[in-house]
């Protein structure tokens, strides 16, 4: 059963850890550039970054951890926007040169949308800190100020047995009889 | 009688809708004109016959079994009241166009956008049925996004109509979530029906203050509001008084039966219009932009209206709604004025001295202003004054109450920063700016909004019948706590201002405090979201899952596969007879053993 259990599991990694994604999100690749399989050996590995345009030593494909992207290189995320806009791009608009991989996510990093590594004039974590610091503190407040809601009393609070007298620490030598009201309710 | 009303007004909506084809944009306006005076006569009618009582015109569209879906109108003194203001206002900004827009070669579309804007707006106020309403309401989003994006070489425009379209994609979860619970509780899809059911349903409220929030840019959903101001003025002016930005507020109005049925979801609303008001006050304050003062201006009114529909006063929520209609589009049309005289210039910095240059803009900026700070007896007066005075007199947060004073006070602040930069003070601007006033389609639709600004207050609150009984009880403080904290946040205010424009060298303004860079919401959230979602995006749905998964299994899948098979198969074609001979022998024995084991 070990036997037949090795096998399945070997059918499997072959079926798929081995094999990329058919298709990738760098589209501007031909079909002859598309990733391949998984870099096993140095010579593979040599070879993979060789095609990419990239030396072995900068060469580090994603983890072959069944996601699919095979020997495609691990680049490091980068906006358009972000690049420099006064090198010579062989390509303007995506800031790119002739041959350049790009990253396996280009898609997410062109102009308009997402800029990982974006400068702020105001550092990130100070804006971070403003903001959460300002809603923090207001939820904190409003916390506190649905325990102690707004309330107006339109008259004095009224107690039963002579309003309290006693138990509001009035004297008991000078009990009055007649009944204290703040208010009462019309008899219809 | 009232019957007839609501057929003159459907018909005033049909006229506009015949114009929208017409040649010439001043048929247009015409027409919106005619049919704003139309539904005043209505509104007049109603009043006298002493009815607010709604009116159904129902047209059965669809009918399914047990189902029926039709279009419908209800006309109650929410519409009719509305209609008026709406067509008002609109009729202003179109002429105000002819102005702003007259060298825009497409200016005839344009004001055919704004009309049609309008009538999706009416359209949606006027919706009895959900199925209206959901017209009304997208129509309303689309029209927003053509014309924020009107000028669209600019990649500003493009941004924030865009960004206006998805904030609002955000709310409309909302709307399809209120949509579909509704559909499936009530038997024809409306108002009434949902009313009939008298049932409060968690899923249903938090849908509606969803699409509330996108549409009338609550915090949160906020920031597509400012970024609108890129549009042309009139579209922000239209935006921002009468159409789009109310929307939601109207919205709420309609559930607020509902939504007050629960005390949590009344102190959720509440909460959510607090926090808009204060926010949005805070960020107007140091804005340098005047579109932008006055676009946070229009956020932090919004929460007031929405913090009156949580407080319990959805009638008044609506009487701000109408009152800030006219002073909210005379103030942007007054903006609209300074920058087309300073040759687009929009930074209040290098404004100054307008008074004598621009006597009556400047007048109309002033009065503006005043009425909406909630200065006594100015439009803004009627419907902000009882919305604070209810708030004060509630069983609410305390914390939040003694927000909505803190933002009130800070109205007065940017209102008065504003008249003093723009109107007061010295001229900043550079020399031989063709400032003038020579053109009436400028300076009529001032005046008109002005007078608006001025009686409307006493017209609405002594003609309309409420639908509610005012607070009668209230201690002298707090009657007087909103003018109080107004008058001290004004008198603060142009001090400090002053201040900061006669004392050179001596104040440190921070262009990079958190109210200038509108706290920060914009630059953390834009970055945050965009690149959790796509991350998510690219490595789940569409890596493993469209192009890994999917791909393997289907499509290229069994492509692969089957070239596998034949490739296999095409090693047998060897032409040998004895590999002929053997496949055919293999095949018999599988048939036997087929037989066999049958």
């Amino acid at each position: 059963m070990a036997a037949v259990g090795r096998l399945g599991s070997a059918a499997v990694r072959s079926f798929l850890w081995r094999r990329t994604a058919l298709l990738s999100s760098a589209r501007c690749l031909s079909k002859n550039e598309l990733p391949g399989p998984y870099p096993q050996t140095p010579e593979e590995w040599a070879a993979a970054a060789k095609k990419y345009g990239m030396r072995v030593e900068d060469y580090q494909p994603y983890p072959d951890d069944g996601t699919g992207y095979g020997d495609y290189p691990m680049l490091p995320e980068e906006g358009v926007e972000s690049k420099d806009p006064w090198v010579d791009w062989d390509d303007k608009w995506h800031r790119r040169n002739f041959g350049e991989a790009p990253h396996i996510h280009i898609d997410a990093f062109t102009r308009q949308r997402v800029n990982p590594n974006q400068k702020y004039v105001v550092p990130w974590k100070q804006m971070v800190a403003a903001l959460l610091g300002f809603l923090g503190f207001n939820a904190v407040m409003l916390y506190f100020g649905e325990q102690y809601k707004h309330a107006i009393p339109v008259a004095p609070k009224q107690y039963p047995y002579n309003d309290l007298y006693l138990e509001k620490g009035g004297d008991p030598d000078k009990v009055s009889e007649e009944e204290i009201k703040h208010y009462e309710f019309p008899k219809s | 009688m009232v019957g007839m009303c609501g057929m003159l007004g459907l018909v005033s909506l049909l006229i506009m809708g015949i114009f929208l084809f017409d040649k010439t944009k001043e048929n247009l306006a015409q027409a919106i004109k005619y049919s704003g005076f139309m539904n005043l006569l209505l509104l007049t009618l109603m009043v006298v016959s002493e009815e607010n009582e709604m009116l159904l015109m129902k047209w059965e569209w669809v009918k399914l079994g047990g189902y029926s879906l039709s279009i419908s109108f209800r006309y109650d003194m929410y519409t009719c009241s509305f209609f008026v203001v709406a067509l008002y206002v609109t009729w202003n900004i179109l002429i105000f166009s002819f102005y702003y827009m007259s060298t825009d070669p497409r200016v005839d579309l344009f004001c055919k956008y704004l009309g049609l804007f309008l009538i999706a707006m009416l359209l949606l106020v006027s919706a009895e049925g959900f199925f209206q309403l959901l017209i009304g309401w997208e129509g309303v989003g689309i029209m927003s996004y053509l014309l924020i994006s009107w000028w669209y070489a600019r990649s500003d425009a493009n941004t924030a109509a865009l960004q206006a379209i998805f904030y609002n994609r955000i709310g409309d979860i909302g709307l399809v979530i209120m949509l579909v619970w509704s559909l499936m509780n009530t038997s024809d899809w409306t108002f009434t029906s949902l009313y009939a059911l008298d049932m409060f349903n968690v899923f249903l409220v938090v849908g509606v203050v969803l699409a509330a929030m996108g549409k009338s840019a609550q915090l949160g959903l906020h920031p597509w509001l400012p970024a609108a101001m890129e549009g042309p003025t009139p579209v922000s002016s239209l935006l921002h008084s009468s159409t789009m930005v109310v929307a939601g507020v109207f919205l709420l109005i309609r559930f607020s039966p509902i939504i007050l049925m629960n005390s949590y979801a009344q102190a959720g609303v509440f909460l959510l219009g607090t926090m808009t008001t204060l926010f949005s006050a805070i960020c107007a304050l140091a804005q340098n932009d005047m579109k932008k003062v006055v676009a946070y201006s229009t956020a932090s009114q919004l929460g007031l209206m929405v913090t009156a529909v949580g407080v319990g006063v959805p009638q008044l929520a609506f009487l701000h709604i109408c009152m800030h209609a006219f002073f909210k589009a005379m103030l942007f049309m007054c903006s609209g004025g300074y920058i087309h005289g300073l040759q687009n210039e929009q930074d209040i910095r290098k404004m100054g001295g307008f008074l004598f240059a621009t006597p009556i803009t400047s007048s109309c900026l002033f009065i503006g202003s005043a009425a909406l700070m909630g200065t006594p007896f100015l439009a803004g007066f009627f419907s902000k004054d009882p919305i604070i005075e209810a708030i004060n007199i509630s069983n609410m947060n305390s914390w939040a109450i003694g927000l909505v004073l803190v933002a009130t006070s800070f109205t007065a602040v940017y209102s008065f920063r504003l008249m003093f930069m723009g109107v007061g003070s010295a001229s900043r601007m550079f020399t031989l700016q063709p400032m003038n006033e020579e053109y009436n389609n400028l300076v009529g639709p001032l005046q008109r909004l002005c007078y608006g600004s001025i009686v409307a207050g006493v017209v609405f609150i002594y003609f309309l019948i409420p639908y509610q009984v005012s607070i009668l009880s209230l201690p002298f403080t707090l009657k007087l706590a909103a003018i109080m904290v107004t008058a001290v946040g004004g008198l603060v205010s142009w001090d400090v201002v002053k201040l900061l424009h006669t004392s050179e060298g001596t104040v440190n303004v921070n262009y990079l405090s958190f109210e200038a860079q509108v706290g920060f919401y914009s630059h953390i959230m834009h970055k945050i979201m965009p690149k959790v979602w796509m991350t998510l995006g690219e490595n789940y749905q569409m890596q493993m899952i469209d192009r890994g998964w999917a791909e393997l299994t289907l499509p290229q899948g069994f492509g692969q596969n089957y070239k596998l098979l034949a490739d296999n198969i095409n090693q047998t074609q060897t032409a040998l007879v004895k590999m002929y001979i053997a496949i055919m022998m293999l095949i018999l024995m599988m048939m036997l053993m087929l037989i066999a084991l049958s």
